[in-house]
Formats: structure tokens, C-alpha cells, sequence
């Protein structure tokens, strides 16, 4: 496992890589030509986007080793779950143009609870992330609401599923809903989501039909229950062995 | 560095890759070199260039791993065609496990990412000089 995931962790380093070491010969070209701002500003922007995607790599990897290690803390605060999904909805709105994905946000009114305010970034980023890129150009609807003392969101595509014998590993480490041949991806992605989630005292659970599409639902209670994973490893030992 | 020259080359390179800015500024790249380009975002959309063209490409320049039709795929449907058969496929991968683990498709070159715009334009050169000669 350890040698497919440092496979799998190289290609996915390189290709962000490539596509920088590309823009910096683009750049040298553009400086022997004179290019136009405009030119040169098209070629930042790309740059700079493959420096956030080897930056997202880099922190997914840093998530799994603090994870391993139980080191995985919260830092909670009051927030409005609706504006934090709203933020997250308009920062992918290029990758979405990209997938040629609709995002359609139900936004029933604020919702407010006790959480982190990266790592639930985090965790709408990698869901809303995973429906554009399996979403297959089709519409994403996103669903905030209150429900009793939980805060409820639901992502849903209608782009390529997984199939039922994947579905139960999904929040495994390591574990792909796809094939490697088809989307890249380190696996770890759905594992540090379903994690933070835990750390928040919440649950996570997913509905899919191959062809038609997945759903994923959050539940984030609003209070301050969570449980960080460094006591739920001494609870349980070897939970993220 | 080998000097950017126009080398008005008249079949295009058909450049198949999922990354849109690899896949662009590789694009832009060869069309500074002098070649005409033409951008495919997998298999799928390669072969139906192919289906459909008047002008062959001179050469492919292929990823492996892509959504859609990924690299093998392609390459399974574009060798069963005689003609398409003929062009040379330069696989540009990121995984040095692809390398060994072609599946029998038949490619003129492997190049490994990250890619360097000189190692591709003297490939693509010798790949053109010998198809004139």
C-alpha cells in the first residue's frame, strides 16, 4: 500500500510541477518577445493556481501525518455556516466554469454553531472539489439548514457515481471511488474530511448511483461537543494506526 | 536552449491532455516553435479530431491518465485504424510506473513530467525531418 501511495503521491506532485515548469518557459519566451500584461498576467494567474493546487497536496499530506499522530486540534469559534459555504461556493467558481458545472446554493437563512472555520472549509472544499471534478458537467446543488441542534449540508451531483462495492471504503485511507486511470487524486481526500467531521462530533454519510450521481450530507452539531482526535485515539488505540 | 524558430510546419501536433494548463500552455508553447496545434482534453475528443479532420496530425503528444477515454484507451482504438496508426504517439506521463506498464500499445517515445519545451521540440523535429525525408 505504502509503494502504491508514494506512486500515486509523485504523479500528483508532478503534475502541478509540469504545468509550472511549462508557465516558467512560457514566461521566459514572453520576456524574450515583450509580451502584453495581459499575456503575462494570464500566465501568473495559471502559476499561481498550480502553486495553491501543490500547496493543497502538500497540506493533505501534512492532515494524514497529523492525523496519524493524533495531532489534529480544533480551533472553534461562533460561525454562520451558510456564509462560510457561501465563500467556499464563490472561490470554486472558476473551477466550476472549468467543469462546465452549474452550483446551485439553497440558502434557507444563517445557520449558526460552534466550529473551526478552516477545517469546515476544508471539508466543503474537498466535497464541492469532488463534485465538479465527478460531477461530469452537469448542475451541483448545495444545501444548508438548521435541523433541531445540528446544522445539516448536503452536496449533490448527478455526474458518474460509485459503485456499491467501492461506497463502503470511500472514508478509508488511501481508498478511491474511481479508477487511477481515469482521475488523479492522493485518496486522502474523503479520509480527512470524514475525520475533522468526527473531531467535530458530527457524522458524515454519502448515497450514490453509478451513472446518476452522489449526494453527500453532512451533520455538524451546533453545539461544542467535539471530541478531538487525540482523545478519541486514547479511547480507542489504534483507530488511526 | 534551443533557439524558438518558425518552422512553418504544415500538419499540426494533436496535443491530448486533461490539464488545462499544461494542455494550454503546451499549446502555446509549439505554436511559438512554429507548429500548428491542435488541443484535445481526452482521448475521446483526440479521437474524434481524428474522425472528422482533413490533415492528420504530424504527431500526438499523449497523457496516460485522463478522464473520459484515458491514454491506453486511445491508443487501443487509434492502432486499429491503418492511417491513424502511422502517427507517431509520444506519451508525456507522470507516473514512472506507466513506462512499464503500457498494456502493449505502441508509442514512438516516453517523456516523463515535468516536461522541458526543448526535449519536446527536438523530439517533435526529428519526428517531422524523418516523415520528409
Amino acid at each position: 500500500v505504502r509503494d502504491e501511495f508514494l506512486s500515486i503521491a509523485a504523479h500528483e506532485l508532478r503534475t502541478p510541477l509540469t504545468a509550472l515548469a511549462l508557465l516558467m518557459q512560457r514566461m521566459q519566451v514572453a520576456s524574450d518577445y515583450i509580451a502584453s500584461n495581459q499575456d503575462s498576467k494570464r500566465v501568473q494567474t495559471r502559476a499561481l493556481r498550480q502553486v495553491q493546487r501543490l500547496t493543497a497536496l502538500v497540506d493533505s499530506l501534512l492532515d494524514v501525518s497529523r492525523l496519524a499522530s493524533g495531532k489534529l486540534s480544533l480551533d472553534l469559534e461562533r460561525l454562520d455556516l451558510v456564509e462560510i459555504t457561501r465563500d467556499v461556493v464563490n472561490r470554486l467558481c472558476e473551477e466550476a466554469l472549468q467543469a462546465k458545472c452549474t452550483i446551485e446554493f439553497d440558502d434557507k437563512g444563517a445557520v449558526f454553531g460552534q466550529w473551526d472555520r478552516l477545517r469546515v472549509e476544508q471539508v466543503l472544499t474537498n466535497l464541492l472539489g469532488n463534485a465538479l471534478k465527478y460531477g461530469a458537467g452537469k448542475p451541483i446543488e448545495v444545501q444548508v439548514e438548521g435541523v433541531d441542534k445540528n446544522a445539516i449540508f448536503r452536496i449533490r451531483d448527478h455526474g458518474i457515481g460509485i459503485e456499491p462495492d467501492r461506497l463502503p471504503h470511500i472514508f478509508e485511507r488511501f481508498e478511491r471511488g474511481v479508477t487511477s486511470r481515469a482521475y488523479g487524486g492522493l485518496g486522502l481526500g474523503l479520509y480527512i474530511t470524514r475525520q475533522i467531521v468526527d473531531a467535530h462530533g458530527g457524522d458524515i454519510a454519502v448515497e450514490s448511483v453509478p451513472g446518476a450521481g452522489s449526494t453527500f450530507q453532512v451533520m455538524l452539531p451546533a453545539e461544542n461537543k467535539a471530541i478531538l482526535p487525540i482523545e478519541r485515539a486514547r479511547m480507542s488505540p489504534g483507530a488511526f494506526a | 536552449m534551443i533557439p524558438m524558430t518558425q518552422e512553418r510546419e504544415t500538419r499540426p501536433v494533436l496535443v491530448v491532455e486533461d490539464d488545462v494548463d499544461i494542455r494550454t500552455v503546451l499549446g502555446e508553447l509549439l505554436e511559438i516553435s512554429g507548429y500548428p496545434v491542435v488541443l484535445a482534453s481526452s482521448g475521446s475528443e483526440a479521437l474524434d479530431h481524428l474522425r472528422t479532420t482533413k490533415q492528420l496530425p504530424g504527431a500526438i503528444l499523449l497523457d496516460l491518465m485522463m478522464p473520459v477515454m484515458n491514454g491506453w484507451e486511445f491508443c487501443a482504438e487509434q492502432q486499429k485504424h491503418a492511417e491513424w496508426a502511422e502517427i507517431p504517439v509520444v506519451v508525456i506521463s507522470a507516473s514512472d510506473r506507466n513506462r512499464t506498464n503500457l498494456d502493449g500499445i505502441k508509442i514512438h517515445a516516453y517523456l516523463r513530467k515535468p516536461l522541458e519545451i526543448d526535449s519536446i521540440r527536438k523530439l517533435l523535429g526529428d519526428i517531422y525531418t524523418s516523415a520528409t525525408a
